[in-house]
């Protein structure tokens, strides 16, 4: 069909200049014949150029927080807008010392743990656990245990675990790692102290 | 008389009660944290060297 060419040549022009011309983002438009049998009818401007009515036109781009967006509309239509910078989100982490508590068999360690989040950081959760020295690295001396999701700002625990008294000595502290919905796991932190006992490898309640 | 006990907190976790005001935090992570950061957080987990608390 003859009278399509000039359209198909005028869009590579208009998707070139766009790209140059937006910084942060890019456009293209595509000639729909189908959504335009008589593409002669009317003209609109987009991003300073002339184009047919009805014409579909795609836009992508980052927004100023590097986000990828899409999204396509017709020319002569109100054109969507980018999408703003995600909303920000932040959490801080505390983990107490850990103290040790009885004796024999009957001993154990304690420590405490909190999150607060602020911002659209959806819903949270913690987790903890007590690691142990070895000459490998640290490895854990119970399992990990952990908070439920929550979209409270602030969750606070305190936790314990047995010690296996006699079972070798090692240095002994705990870790905790938050986690928000809108950001993800946060990085392990680790009490200030730490404690060398006899307490064997593995906790005899992990 | 002795030293009483201290409070036994379960090994599943124990309920605290306390506010926001009432722990100084430490470590922060957001969705503004620098990439750098992030970076080193990973690296850490991989040789499973958590970040201290105090830093």
């Amino acid at each position: 069909m003859r009278t399509a060419r000039p359209l198909s040549v005028m869009a590579v022009g208009l998707a070139t200049a766009a790209v140059l011309g937006s910084g942060t983002s890019a456009s293209a438009v595509t000639p729909d014949a189908a959504d335009n049998p008589h593409p002669s009818v009317g003209h609109v401007m987009v991003d300073g150029h002339r184009v047919v009515t009805g014409t579909t036109i795609g836009e992508w781009g980052r927004t100023t927080k590097g986000e990828s967006y899409s999204f396509t509309y017709k020319a002569g239509d109100a054109k969507p807008a980018a999408p703003a910078a995600p909303a920000a989100a932040s959490c801080s982490v505390y983990i107490s010392d850990v103290s040790f508590h009885g004796a024999g068999a009957g001993a154990w360690f304690q420590w405490e743990t909190s999150q607060a989040c602020s911002g659209s950081f959806g819903s949270q959760k913690l987790q903890t656990q007590m690691w142990r020295s070895s000459w490998s690295g640290p490895r854990g001396y119970n399992n990990w245990h952990g908070t439920g999701l929550t979209s409270s700002s602030f969750i606070d625990y305190g936790w314990s675990t047995d010690c296996n008294d006699g079972g070798g000595t090692y240095t002994y502290y705990p870790v905790m790692q938050g986690y928000a919905s809108g950001i993800g796991w946060g990085p392990k932190t680790r009490s200030d102290n730490d404690l060398r006992k006899g307490c064997g490898t593995r906790s005899p309640n992990p | 008389m002795g030293e009483q006990p201290p409070t036994r907190y379960s090994p599943d976790g124990t309920p605290l009660g306390r506010t926001a005001n009432d722990i100084r935090f430490t470590t922060s992570y957001s969705t503004e944290t620098p990439r750098a950061r992030k970076l080193r957080w990973l690296i850490r987990d991989v040789f499973r060297r958590p970040v201290k608390n105090s830093g």
